[in-house]
């Protein structure tokens, strides 16, 4: 379970994100919409402890700056950097070492092959497109076996067939328990996966829907509702 | 910890190897082992001329990098900079359960490392040069070395790594740093007034017992010179501080909570040596200075490709300092300086007094060959390739504000200068006229450099061809210059040079047109 309690975060006297709380129970796909500079990407960096918050953070329970909690969280950001100087194959060894997860049951080729990397994994992390770079940071998050992931705009960069593997593989995760929050702008794309949808706007949570809120009214419609734009 | 011990084996494993694979590599590790040889080799006339060739002189030697490093280094931590962090840290190290203390312990273990060089290289020069026992020089180098890197690794873990300080506080505690410094320089002032100015002050200031009594920085010295020396009441006091203070912040740095706030800083640096190294890769001057802008309008006064003037125009006029850059502050300078030197030795040089503000100018082309305009970034734009006009004139409009720039910087230069060279009006004009065609030299060169040149020999070859082409036409106009003047006299032979200067920009001008057609040139 993913809980986040009155988060709220300042640059300098800009708030960026205002006294914010939302809760994604355990197997639940979380999305989080809004318009740019709605603050989606501030939320997703800060319960991934890369920024400074007030308020509180949680998963599974346990604060996320935490070392127990890090354990069990996995985190695609919106632009991945990998590493020159490790190749594809690399990357997931030492995201093994990180988290000291074993690989006895091979995951790592599973998830190469199932993503198409099987003939990049000896490539190094800057001889890589920015679509194989997503790649290999949505193998990294897997390889955690993390029981909370956080997708920050997953798609972006990908192929058709990467995005259809990835829409698959949340589902997969869905079904064995794990806690997703996703953020993106893609409507489309989530139409299908989600089971709570936050929509952000001016740093403010602005409208929450569960599934069976919104029965059968359209993601598009639920969102520029809110947020005060047209559909086309 | 096994990931970060993981990363940095692997790293260094792949970047050695990819090396290897180069044979630049090579001839850049002989280039490197030489440059150092004749330092070394340098060092030892230097060491001799200065009568230092003895343990007191490296005492001092070392003593003078504490007093001027240590500070700094302080410094730089308690404003959370002096560590490299990149975006692959951002993206697999931050948010990974590892203790955030130990993710600086590992920034921080690439400058240890170089430390480890450098106490290397000074214990061999300690025994060859200052004719320090080899127990002894053993004894500093691994002592010191220890002791050393576990002091400032602690003060930067409690200054990086701090959440319990505030903005302020770090503040008020870089001020107390400054005012310690300057108390201490003030201090050094009054020993040189005391005892007449000579380098025996340096001495005298980094010896005294007052400097090696204050904490952390001269306890380091009064440690340095108990090793190395011998034991003194001061040194043998100080020393016991110092090592006590080690411990001590070495407790203090283990006990202190840091659940990675200072993470969301390192992200900041981590962005902007991005940048950085991006505009390395391009072969421009890596500066990490951010101007802040003010509001502007501009009206365009013409369409196609007179719109990246106005645009030009308009992101300068929004610029604090429009279009004086730091070129115009070395034009300034430079101009200043020669203004000085006509005054006081115009007598001497008044045969070749034409030839000094040229002379200067082609100096500064030559050296600054790497500074970053306006125009570089134009080139990289797509948007200048898709405007429906001819090449020629997109490369004169995307330009026309730098040969502005090299006007007004040209004026800046020569006016000063003119008058203690006793220039005339015409001579005036033609000088800046020279600097405007050095200036263009190097632009369309540029051009040149960037479509061509980069694609067979590199960065570091596109760059020392510049150097190279650059100082040919320097050369080349300056020779014009000595032949027809020696033959035709001093006016002629300073007509030649502009002639020359004007007809090699031409040239350059076109064949950058032409290269100038489509942006593959440049990808």
């Amino acid at each position: 379970m993913l809980e986040i309690k009155n988060l709220t975060k300042k640059y300098g006297k800009n708030i960026a994100v205002e006294d914010v709380s939302l809760t994604v129970p355990d197997g639940n796909v979380g999305i989080l919409l809004g318009p740019n500079g709605a603050g989606k990407s501030t939320i997703i960096k800060s319960i991934a402890g890369l920024l400074k918050f007030s308020g509180m953070v949680e998963i599974q329970g346990i604060a996320s700056r935490r070392i127990e909690a890090k354990k069990i969280f996995g985190y695609i950001p919106e632009m991945p950097a990998l590493f020159d100087a490790l190749t594809v194959r690399e990357h997931l060894e030492y995201i093994c070492k990180a988290y000291d997860v074993n690989n006895d049951d091979n995951y790592m080729d599973v998830l190469l092959e199932r993503f198409e990397l099987t003939d990049k994994q000896d490539k190094l992390g800057n001889e890589l497109s920015k679509g194989m770079m997503q790649k290999v940071s949505i193998c990294c998050a897997l390889m955690i076996r993390p029981k909370v992931i956080l997708f920050d705009e997953p798609m972006v960069g990908l192929d058709p067939k990467a995005i259809k593997e990835l829409k698959k593989t949340i589902i997969e995760l869905k079904n064995n328990g794990v806690t997703i929050l996703l953020s993106t702008h893609m409507l489309e794309m989530v139409k299908e996966l989600w089971d709570v949808m936050f929509i952000m706007n001016k740093g403010k949570i602005v409208g929450k829907y569960t599934k069976e809120d919104a029965k059968d009214m359209d993601i598009d419609d639920i969102f520029f509702q809110i947020t005060g734009g047209e559909t086309e | 910890m096994k990931g970060l011990i993981y990363l940095l084996k692997t790293t260094t494993k792949n970047r050695i190897l990819k090396a290897l694979k180069k044979p630049g590599t090579f001839l850049w590790i002989v280039f490197i082992i030489a440059y150092f040889l004749f330092v070394i080799g340098s060092l030892k006339d230097l060491i001799e001329n200065l009568h230092v060739g003895n343990p007191n002189g490296f005492t001092l030697i070392v003593s003078f990098g504490i007093f001027s490093l240590l500070p700094a280094n302080i410094i730089t931590y308690a404003k959370k900079k002096g560590l490299l962090f990149t975006q692959s840290d951002v993206h697999f190290v931050f948010p990974s359960p590892v203790k955030p203390k130990l993710v600086l312990i590992n920034a921080k273990l690439k400058q240890i490392l170089f430390a480890f060089l450098f106490h290397i290289i000074i214990a061999i020069m300690g025994v060859i040069y200052f004719h320090i026992s080899i127990v002894n020089i053993m004894l500093y180098s691994v002592v010191a070395f220890v002791v050393e890197n576990v002091l400032e690794t602690c003060i930067m873990l409690l200054l990086y790594g701090n959440e319990k300080l505030t903005e302020k506080q770090i503040a008020m505690f870089c001020k107390s740093l400054y005012f310690i410094i300057a108390v201490l320089l003030l201090f050094g002032a009054y020993l040189f007034i005391q005892y007449k100015a000579s380098w025996k002050v340096i001495e005298l200031f980094l010896t005294h017992p007052v400097i090696q009594c204050v904490p952390i920085i001269g306890w380091n010295i009064a440690f340095l010179r108990l090793l190395i020396l011998g034991p003194t009441t001061v040194n043998v006091v100080c020393t016991i501080l110092y090592c006590m203070s080690a411990f001590l912040l070495f407790i203090l740095a283990y006990q202190m909570k840091c659940t990675g706030e200072y993470y969301e800083v390192a992200i900041t640096f981590a962005d902007d040596y991005a940048v950085r190294v991006a505009r390395k890769k391009k072969g421009q001057v890596a500066f990490s200075y951010k101007p802040k802008l003010i509001k502007a309008k501009v009206e365009y006064k013409g369409k196609y490709a007179k719109a990246i003037f106005y645009r030009q125009l308009l992101e300068y006029k929004k610029n604090r300092f429009f279009i004086f850059g730091l070129n115009s502050l070395i034009s300034l300078a430079a101009g200043i300086a020669i203004a000085v030197f006509g005054y006081f030795s115009y007598d001497q040089i008044s045969a070749f007094h034409v030839f000094v503000i040229p002379g200067v100018s082609a100096y500064i082309t030559f050296i600054f060959s790497g500074y970053a305009t306006k125009w570089s970034k134009e080139i990289s734009n797509p948007y200048t390739f898709l405007i429906p006009d001819s090449s020629t004139k997109k490369l004169w409009y995307a330009t026309l504000i730098e040969h502005i720039r090299a006007v007004v910087d040209g004026v800046l230069i020569t006016i000063f200068a003119a008058f203690t060279l006793h220039l005339n009006i015409l001579q005036v004009l033609l000088t800046i006229l020279i600097y405007v065609c050095l200036q263009a030299n190097k632009l369309y060169l540029n051009v040149v450099t960037d479509a061509v040149i980069v694609k067979y020999l590199g960065q570091i070859g596109k760059q020392i061809f510049r150097l190279f082409f650059q100082g040919t036409i320097i050369a080349i106009c300056a020779a014009s210059a000595i032949i027809t003047g020696a033959v035709f006299g001093i006016e002629i032979g300073y007509s030649i040079m502009i002639f020359i200067s004007v007809a090699i920009t031409m040239l350059l001008a076109v064949i950058a047109s032409k290269i100038f057609e489509n942006m593959e040139s440049f990808e």
